[in-house]
């Protein structure tokens, strides 16, 4: 007699088919990476200080690796940017990213006696490897020009040394990781603008894509600029959401299912919370914390579903004023990626005077008088049709590129002024290496 | 979701079953109509057969087309166990069936038993898992060992409400699974089932106007079922049920009493 | 949209499979068995107490020296949502399988998964042997590539890389009519190409792409026609079928893989 377990062997096959067809993936990597907490006790010593304005803009630059390059590659671009919390805490992170597997360094810096302390941590975009790391900048090691008070005149390679540790996960940093200053950032001028506000959910960052805690977020991860996408609720109010559905992909799970422009504002602000617990923020949320929280200069409104064009020019209108008057240089466009918003925008009054980018043809950016022109990146770059609308007055921004070959081809040749990205530290690295 | 997958689904269930159907409807060669022993008879045959050897393993030739299956005189050879263990009757055989169709009518209770966490925003929420699920099932009994068919039914997966400043939220969600169901009886009476398809998902939603939602989530199903015949046609089933809608992480336990009816015999 | 043209190829591939499959019925006649009257009384006879009835191209049975096995059909992935989200690509490919004896333990295998804008070509060699009563072994090497070429819409993509797996299987003889095959396999990958338009990436690094396990039942179907049905579960951080969404995660992701071929 034939067994059993044999028999129904052809019936288990198939339970594990069902159990696991439209499973997909995610069946391991479910969770936000967790950033190493334990940091700010070695910056909270007795006598640490900030550091001066002048003394952070200096430490920015390409750094040569002698330690540590196998791991994070011969080179390292380190810029600051900043954060506001709660409208006046600010803070400073000094964000070093490397070529290998999109790892980027979030550090913070204060002055202990007569040195330079950084301390922060690493991680990899592109998978779930994380860690710490420490840096000191001794007085003999440069720490002595950076904080003088005229700080700082031309430094030469060699003139400031981060002396460092790192570590793998909460572990102890044991790793020697030695940066030497080699030479000032590129400073041509270039947007890294980050998918989704700032980044993917799939990722697995800390802060969930179209959040607002994504978009403070951004610029330690390198970016200069956010795309938004922006959707209208049942009661007309433009918010950040990317999908056509409430799925648990951006969504932890409420019982709300179907297309999110069947719901109120009031029905998703009280009852959905995104996936690491945000709100659902509207436009107007997201563009006050561009404004007042980070230093991006530009916000690519992605038009996924508008019902109501006007109104979105109007939020634009009042948050350019806005921008300008605190003195900050914010370029907020409207993105036109279909024939649809494409009809609506020019159904605008004033749609010829309207920042806007045009994801369609050339001669229909030229005509709706675009200030960018973002072709997808598929089709190649686009060298000569971006030397044409260069030469006439607008910018090319290409989308959605991830892949660091690709990334350092297309800012090699110079034929963009931006590249929308899910990994801004790559664009950042492969920006600020690059000699002009 | 994905209409693309539900539609590719349903194409590819519907393409699978009828090839079946059609493949089924053979009619058996003209020299085969008559005097085809039953099954009962092939097993009895056999158990004669090994009754009759008296020996563990029969050390002569095998039959070869030089050396067939029968002896001069017409008689089947005797075989060994191991050939006897093969000369069951199995689907390349020409005389097939026979055929059922069973229909399955199931009432019981469900509880939902996936993580639910109400929205932290609510105040004095309350939750309920249970419900009382509905559910028809239509088998084609083949006369291989496994048995195709189609699930559908009713449950009401889960609900909680809570109050956001005073005004009362109240959330509901509930399924129709569209299954293509697999069984085999393991032994007497009782059967496994496994299916897969996409559930329909709906939930209603009253806070703020009152807001319904439909989407598709491609999941799976198991089952087991004991039978208890009540009569020539029709029988009582005891049943256990796992329903789960991956894509929206949605599963339910469901226990139910289970009428079935043999509708359809050829 | 690329999706519905895919869908619609795959669903003819389908049909045409189907229907193919389907038109079997009436054969050229044979010379009659000498087992008929076997059949006609409801019993099968075997020549061969030992050897599978059904054709097989993964069950790890010996193959007589120059002898042909082949099966065609589908195979069906979902697409993992960590990559292509809430859009979901699920286009069957064309899924033809050879098998040729060399000597009685080895043999050549051949699979081409084809989707006809982007194709996979796999060659290799398998050695069987004996375990215990109804199990066999099998260990297999295969070396192939896959060739895409994407020049539609908003696409003006190629790509092309080569790859190696090794593999084994373990089967078992349920019955006559009924071969189980169990197979772990691990992927190489040797090169990858890709280009955009005049640019072009290229990935040298020789990578464990990930691991496979397949369970496949190799059976009648219907009639005189048998089929080989399967599971497969790919665990993997890069899948040709999915070459052109540039996936950029370092790490594994879960395809789930159905398969079904009608031999040949």
């Amino acid at each position: 007699m034939r067994s059993v377990p044999v028999r129904f062997l052809p019936l288990l096959m198939l339970v594990a088919s069902a159990a696991y067809i439209g499973e997909g993936c995610r069946t391991k990597y479910e969770e936000a990476v967790v950033i190493p907490q334990n940091l700010n006790a070695g910056l909270n010593v007795a006598g640490a200080k900030l550091l001066f304005s002048q003394t952070r803009k200096a430490c920015e630059g390409v750094y040569s690796v002698s330690d540590g390059a196998d791991v994070f590659g011969s080179e390292i671009a380190g810029k600051w940017s900043y954060v506001v919390k709660n409208g006046t805490d600010t803070t400073y992170h000094f964000s070093l990213f490397c070529e290998p597997r999109a790892t980027y360094f979030v550090l913070e810096g204060r002055q202990v006696a007569d040195s330079i302390i950084f301390i922060g941590y690493w991680r990899r975009l592109v998978n779930a490897d994380v860690g710490t790391a420490r840096f000191v900048v001794q007085r003999a090691s440069g720490a002595k020009a950076l904080l003088a008070p005229d700080c700082c005149q031309d430094l030469k390679p060699g003139d400031v040394v981060l002396n460092g540790l790192y570590g793998n996960g909460e572990g102890e940093r044991k790793y020697p990781l030695t940066l030497s200053f080699n030479r000032k950032l590129n400073p041509t001028p270039f947007q890294i603008i980050a998918h989704r506000s700032g980044g993917r959910t799939s990722d697995l960052l800390p802060a969930s894509e179209n959040s607002v805690e994504i978009i403070r977020l951004a610029p330690e991860l390198g970016a200069t600029g956010v795309e938004f996408d922006i959707r209208q609720t049942k009661d007309g109010v433009p918010i950040l959401y990317h999908d056509d559905q409430l799925n648990l992909r951006q969504t932890q799970k409420s019982g709300l299912i179907g297309p999110v422009e069947n719901y109120t504002y009031k029905q998703l602000s009280s009852l959905v919370r995104l996936v690491n617990g945000e709100q659902i923020p509207t436009l107007e949320e997201g563009l006050t914390a561009v404004i007042d929280d980070t230093p991006l200069q530009t916000v690519w409104m992605d038009s996924k579903l508008i019902q109501d064009m006007p109104l979105i020019r109007e939020i634009q209108k009042k948050y350019i004023a806005k921008a300008a008057a605190q003195g900050r240089k914010v370029s907020i466009y409207i993105g036109l990626p279909t024939e649809t918003t494409l009809n609506q925008f020019e159904a605008l009054d004033d749609h010829l005077t309207t920042p806007s980018l045009c994801e369609l043809d050339t001669s229909i950016a030229r005509r709706i008088n675009a200030q960018v022109w973002a072709p997808r990146f598929t089709l190649g770059d686009p060298v000569e049709s971006a030397k044409v609308m260069r030469a006439a007055g607008l910018k090319v921004f290409v989308w959605t590129l991830d892949v660091p070959d690709f990334i350092r081809q297309f800012i090699d040749k110079g034929s963009l002024d931006g590249i929308l990205t899910n990994y801004s530290p790559v664009v950042a690295y492969y920006h600020y290496v690059q000699k002009p | 979701m994905s209409t693309w997958r539900v539609g590719l689904l349903a194409c590819y269930l519907v393409t699978g079953l009828t090839i079946n159907a059609v493949a089924q409807d053979i009619a058996p060669p003209k020299s085969t109509t008559a005097a085809t022993p039953s099954r009962q008879q092939a097993i009895k045959n056999r158990a004669r057969l090994r009754q009759r050897s008296g020996y563990k393993r029969l050390q002569s030739q095998a039959p070869t087309p030089r050396s067939p299956g029968f002896t001069k005189a017409g008689q089947l050879r005797r075989l060994s166990p191991d050939q006897l263990w093969d000369v069951q009757p199995d689907s390349t055989r020409p005389n097939r069936g026979p055929f059922r169709l069973l229909v399955y009518t199931g009432l019981g209770a469900s509880y939902y038993s996936a993580p639910l966490n109400s929205p932290v925003a609510l105040e004095n929420k309350q939750q309920l898992r249970w419900s009382i699920p509905f559910s028809l099932r239509v088998m084609w009994q083949t006369d291989h060992r496994m048995r195709l068919g189609i699930e559908t039914g009713y449950v009401s997966m889960y609900s909680y409400k809570g109050t956001r400043n005073g005004e009362l939220a109240n959330v509901r969600v509930s399924t129709t699974p569209i299954l293509a169901v697999f069984s085999m009886s393991v032994v007497k009476r009782f059967a496994l089932y496994a299916g897969t398809g996409p559930y329909r998902i709906n939930s209603n939603l009253e806070y703020d106007g009152n807001t319904r939602g439909t989407t598709y989530s491609l999941g799976w199903m198991v089952a087991g079922t004991y039978t208890q015949p009540l009569g020539r046609n029709i029988g009582l089933a005891a049943e256990l049920k796992w329903y789960d809608a991956t894509q929206t992480k949605d599963a339910c336990f469901i226990a139910q009493a289970t009428l079935v009816w043999r509708a359809l015999t050829w | 949209m690329i999706h519905t043209r895919l869908l619609i190829i795959g669903l003819v591939l389908l049909c045409t499979a189907s229907a193919w499959g389907q038109q079997q019925r009436n054969r050229t006649k044979r010379t009659p068995s000498p087992y008929r009257r076997a059949y006609q009384k409801g019993v099968f006879v075997a020549p061969d107490s030992t050897s599978p009835q059904v054709p097989f191209v993964h069950f790890p049975y010996p193959l007589g020296k120059g002898i042909n096995r082949a099966t065609l059909g589908v195979t069906f992935t979902t697409s993992p949502r960590d990559i292509t989200e809430q859009t979901q690509i699920n286009v069957p490919a064309g899924d033809l399988i050879v098998l040729r004896g060399l000597t009685k333990n080895l043999a050549l295998t051949g699979q081409l998964k084809f989707q006809f804008v982007q194709n996979n070509l796999m060659v290799g060699l398998r050695r069987t042997f004996p375990i215990k009563g109804r199990f066999y072994g099998s260990v297999g090497a295969g070396l192939g590539g896959w060739v895409g070429v994407l020049k539609l819409a908003d696409f003006n993509t190629t790509g092309f890389g080569t790859m190696a797996n090794v593999d084994a299987a373990v089967g078992f003889r349920s019955s006559r009519d009924l071969l189980v095959t169990f197979r772990l396999e691990t992927d190489l990958g040797l090169f990858n190409r890709t280009a955009v338009g005049q640019t072009v990436s290229d990935d040298r690094r020789i990578l464990n792409n990930g691991y496979g396990a397949t369970v496949t039942l190799e059976q009648a179907f219907f009639g005189r026609r048998h089929a080989a049905i399967g599971f497969r579960a790919l665990y993997t951080n890069f899948n040709w079928q999915f070459w052109s969404l540039y996936d950029t995660f370092d790490r594994n992701i879960f395809y789930p893989e159905v398969f079904m071929g009608f031999f040949l």
